[in-house]
């Protein structure tokens, strides 16, 4: 049997008979948990391309798998991203169950995980851009109200990726002439400026990143946190594999600037610019840029010197943190959101002056939430985030401190979110009114980041070995 | 003795084994009091859990003191090569005098807090444990990431039981700008990490420095309320003895920790300078409303802030015992008037013994903190002289003021109450034995300056006495002029203003880019953006 029967085929053929099935949907929502976590436990446990027994029953994984005239191939180098990939997918279908999403949400999860993996598996890999493209439609469908009129930032999502992809699929066509005739500078600038203003745009690099805070206000917290966690890293996940494929461009300095240039501008635009909002969905818009800035300059880090491989390995320790961060943050939205219900103004700090006194735990939460994604110490955000400080200290002082300066201004916006919360025009006592399944998530949440911030090494890992996706970087 | 036999002579096992029973002892009375009381609502024997958990950690770090450096792994975070910090405990003079006056603080909360039963319940007492934990954890941190990590904790804990206890949302200002401040603290010492490593080196507590330094002073700064000089909020918690004294002079103990540290890589800056002065002019503007004060409560927040401007300068000079003796009377001194709630003439003795904290006498850990007075003068040192005059009257003024009797309580608070006091007197005289030793001692290269300089304080405080009978006081109006200019309210107005115009020019910008037109406009800032970076 192939393994991308087990980790494509299959999930995406749940996926549609879920979707038929969405009148059940708690029963089918925590079936589907079940599924992934099974996919997940397996990818671990399964050697790929290896004979392994289940019983009297000897299987073997075979690594590749000819799907429309294209390669699927599944290794066990790719175990830990399918883990990671399924795992997350289970703890925001758990999410789901409080956060009163749309009914297709679970087989739109399905489906995007799926395909993520089938990103990761596609030869050649620049048919990756393609699969990202099928998310993205699949995430707008997502966003969108029934019967209700699209909102302009899933919109505007839907238009600049759609707008990014030929560029890449042109830069890669471009790519490969520069590979047989390496001395074509003509062909190689051609090429680089493709690629760059792809991925400016399907990364939503300055000043193509107004469709995330115009999401995150418009649409639902918790299918915006959904999207804006996962869709970020399959993008540069792709982009490290052109790094990866192709050496010229790894060993270029102006590529390693450029990356650096758009990281910092996005770490700018994420920290300053969240300073001066209002809305909780905006600043969570924000807080993703910002991540997204971060990692462009670890990425940045590794290509300029070889001896910075550890910073990508940094980069995907995050990746666990920042799922539980947007994941506890988005519900704990979701539950004070559930208090303005009616309001048209939404979550502006106006309407949810003194909210923690009638949701602190809903309250509590989003403040771990978001003092995590800051790298306060003791939470899951720290260990990561101080060694990419100091990664990048190491790279370039002036980087270092630019990435620190987003960091505090996201910082601010959390004393100011956590100032709002506590202080209300009436000074009622404390009261709980979130319901137990609302408790229980969220606490889960907290706990965990607590957990993760003090025992990163039980947790993070495994998700350092995804390096192994790379083969060539390290190199 | 016992000890070393079990230990079988290997003092550093013994001494990590007593330094990790006393955190656990206090974290885990609090967390038995708390499940006790969840399982048995109406349990009677709290103030015992809480005084026998007190009791252990402070016994278990009298000997850790006799063996001392010493080194404790806890926990080491994987993958080694990606996670460089492990969490490490280490025991050396300076840490283990700042745990024992902690432990000996807590203890004397507990203890004293017999005669508040009013006041304190079971869970001032766990707060106070929990908070006296976590205190520890920050003083005998040994690299930045296990002090970063105890800071946070502290601060969490702080935040959170200063929230529960406070209904007015004005005061709840008030207390997440501390926090506020508290956090930039924390994020002035990864500051430093990150300056270290531009430098190519590991920021390590026991190689601190220059530029390092500095960063780490602002921090502890920042954290100790100095810099920029601010009053957290003067209306205290409603527990404002027991747990409100623990409040107060934990997190203090925290960075003033780091402080003393620091004082090894004291450089002559011009950044130092500036931070000499301000330090001096906090220190001067604690003590005048230290002493004005209409009690020792409402004057802790200025006591608090003007010792550790002392002990901060002491710092800034490079005089580490001196920073260290000014750091644990804060504590010690400070905590022993704090927790005095009752007065009778035969308590007045024990909570007047506390002055030798502050007090220009030989052989007391008052002659520790004097020897700040050393070459290179200035200007500021008179000024620290007169500050400290100005803290012995406020401190006798406090102390002469009638109190709580002692009448018709029953005879056991007659032991209990004063044994608080005692042991808090009893670790001070310890930490001036073992951890203050040199600094004690009627020797040293500038003894005469330290001996004028004792004199001129003792005379500044007789001046002060002449002028207090003659009925001379501040004007109202000055006091409220000088807390106005000092409290930064104008600077922190401005700074709005700062931001609102800024917010609106954000706004214009966001209006712009999320219009309709809003993808042609981000393509026409792309072309400047690529047109000024060709430039560049």
């Amino acid at each position: 049997m192939s393994s991308a029967i087990i980790w494509i085929l299959f999930p995406l053929a749940l996926s549609v008979i879920t979707l038929f099935l969405r009148k059940w949907e708690k029963i089918v929502t925590i079936i589907t948990i079940i599924v992934t976590i099974g996919l997940a436990w397996l990818a671990w446990q399964a050697p790929m391309g290896e004979l392994f027994r289940v019983g009297t029953f000897t299987i073997t994984l075979e690594e590749s798998y000819n799907f429309l005239g294209r390669r699927l191939e599944l290794q066990a180098t790719d175990a830990p991203a399918l883990v990671f990939i399924y795992l997350g997918v289970a703890f925001w279908l758990g999410g789901s169950l409080v956060a009163k999403v749309r009914r297709i949400f679970v087989s739109a999860g399905l489906a995007v995980s799926a395909l993520l993996t089938a990103a990761i598996a596609v030869e050649p890999f620049l048919y990756a851009a393609l699969i990202i493209e099928l998310v993205v439609f699949i995430c707008v469908g997502l966003l969108a109200e029934p019967g209700k009129q699209i909102a302009p930032g899933a919109l505007r999502f839907l238009t600049l990726q759609t707008l990014g992809l030929p560029f890449i699929l042109f830069a890669g066509w471009l790519l490969a002439g520069v590979e047989s005739s390496p001395e074509d500078s003509v062909r190689i600038v051609q090429a680089s400026l493709m690629l760059a203003f792809g991925f400016a745009l399907l990364l939503a690099i300055f000043p193509f990143h107004t469709w995330i805070p115009m999401l995150a206000e418009d649409a639902h917290p918790y299918t915006v946190a959904f999207v804006l966690y996962l869709l970020p890293i399959e993008i540069i996940l792709l982009g490290i594999g052109f790094l990866d494929q192709y050496s010229w461009l790894r060993d270029q300095i102006e590529v390693s600037r450029l990356i650096q240039v758009a990281g910092v501008l996005m770490v700018v635009t994420g920290g300053l610019f969240a300073i001066f909002q209002n809305h909780l969905g905006r600043i969570l818009g924000f807080a993703v840029i910002l991540e997204i800035g971060v990692t462009l300059l670890a990425v940045g880090a590794v290509t300029k010197q070889q001896a910075d491989f550890s910073m990508l390995s940094i980069t995907f320790t995050q990746f666990l943190p920042r799922g539980l961060e947007l994941g506890v943050w988005s519900l704990s939205l979701v539950v004070l959101n559930g208090y303005l219900e009616g309001n048209v103004d939404g979550l502006r700090f106006r309407n949810i002056q003194g909210a923690a006194r009638r949701f602190p735990i809903a309250s509590l939460c989003l403040v771990i939430a978001q003092l995590s994604l800051v790298g306060f110490p003791l939470l899951a955000g720290f260990p990561a985030h101080r060694e990419l400080w100091l990664g990048l200290a190491s790279v370039s002082p002036l980087i270092a401190i630019t990435a620190m300066l987003g960091y505090i201004g996201m910082l601010f916006v959390t004393l100011r979110t956590m100032a709002v919360l506590v202080m209300g025009p009436t000074e009622t006592g404390w009261q709980i009114s979130e319901n137990w399944s609302q408790i229980s998530l969220l606490a889960l949440g907290g706990l965990g980041i607590v957990l993760i911030g003090i025992f990163p090494q039980f947790f993070l890992p495994l998700l350092s070995t995804m390096t192994e996706l790379f083969p060539n970087l390290g190199l | 003795m016992l000890a070393a036999v079990a230990f079988n002579g290997c003092p550093e096992l013994m001494t990590n084994t007593f330094l990790l029973i006393s955190f656990i002892s206090m974290v885990a009375a609090a967390i038995t009091m708390v499940l006790v009381r969840i399982i048995r609502p109406k349990f009677g024997y709290s103030w015992l859990l809480a005084a026998s958990g007190a009791i252990t950690a402070w016994l278990s770090l009298l000997p850790v003191g006799r063996n001392l450096p010493s080194k404790l792994n806890l926990i080491v975070w994987e993958p080694t090569e990606l996670f460089s910090a492990p969490i490490v405990f280490m025991a050396d003079q300076v840490s283990w005098s700042y745990g024992l006056a902690l432990a000996g603080l807590v203890l004397g909360v507990i203890f004293t807090d017999v005669l508040r039963a009013v006041e304190a319940d079971w869970s001032a007492w766990a707060g106070s444990l929990m908070l006296g934990a976590l205190g520890l954890t920050a003083v005998f941190a040994d690299n930045p990431v296990t002090l970063m990590l105890a800071w946070a904790a502290i601060d969490a804990a702080e935040l959170m039981i200063l929230l529960w206890h406070i209904p007015q949302s004005s005061i709840r200002e008030k207390v997440i700008v501390s926090f506020s401040s508290r956090v930039g603290g924390i994020f002035l010492l990864i500051l430093a990490e990150i300056v270290a490593r531009t430098g190519g080196n590991r920021l390590d507590f026991a190689t601190i420095q220059g530029p390092v330094g500095n960063f780490l002073v602002l921090a502890c700064a920042l954290r100790l309320g100095v810099i920029p000089l601010h009053i957290p909020f003067l209306q205290e918690p409603p527990i404002r003895r027991s747990l409100g004294t623990t409040i107060r002079l934990v997190p203090v103990a925290s960075s003033l920790v780091l402080l003393t540290r620091t004082a090894s890589a004291a450089t002559a800056t011009s950044g130092n300078y500036i931070l000499l002065v301000l330090s001096v002019f906090a220190a001067l503007f604690g003590s005048i409303s230290w002493a004005l004060a209409k009690d020792e409560l409402d004057g802790r927040p200025y006591w608090i802030i003007s010792v550790v401007s002392i002990a901060l300068f002491s710092a800034l000079r490079g005089d580490g015992t001196a920073s260290l003796a000014w750091g644990i009377a804060s504590i010690l001194t400070g905590g022993l008037l704090f927790i005095s709630s009752a007065r009778h003439r035969y308590l007045f003795p024990l909570t007047a013994l506390g002055l030798l904290g502050i007090l220009p006498v030989p052989l007391t850990p008052g002659w520790a903190g004097i020897k700040l007075y050393a070459p290179p003068y200035s200007v500021w040192l008179g000024a620290i002289v007169v500050t400290q005059s100005l803290l012995i009257i406020g401190y006798i003024r406090h102390l002469a003021q009638p109190g709580e009797g002692l009448v018709g309580v029953e005879r056991w608070v007659w032991v209990i109450y004063p044994a608080g006091l005692i042991i808090i007197l009893a670790g001070y005289g310890v930490i001036t034995w073992w951890g203050l030793t040199e600094g004690v001692l009627l020797t040293g290269l500038y003894l005469i300056p330290n001996i004028v300089a004792g004199i001129l304080c003792i005379g500044f405080c007789g001046i002060w006495v002449y002028i207090y009978r003659r009925g001379f006081s501040i004007p109202d109006r000055m006091v409220e002029l000088i807390r106005k200019v000092f409290s930064l309210g104008w600077l922190y107005r401005f700074l709005w203003e700062v931001f609102q115009t800024l917010r609106r020019l954000v706004n214009t910008l966001t209006f712009v880019l999320e219009g309709q037109g809003g993808i042609l406009w981000a393509l026409v800032l792309l072309l400047l953006l690529l047109a000024l970076l060709q430039q560049g």
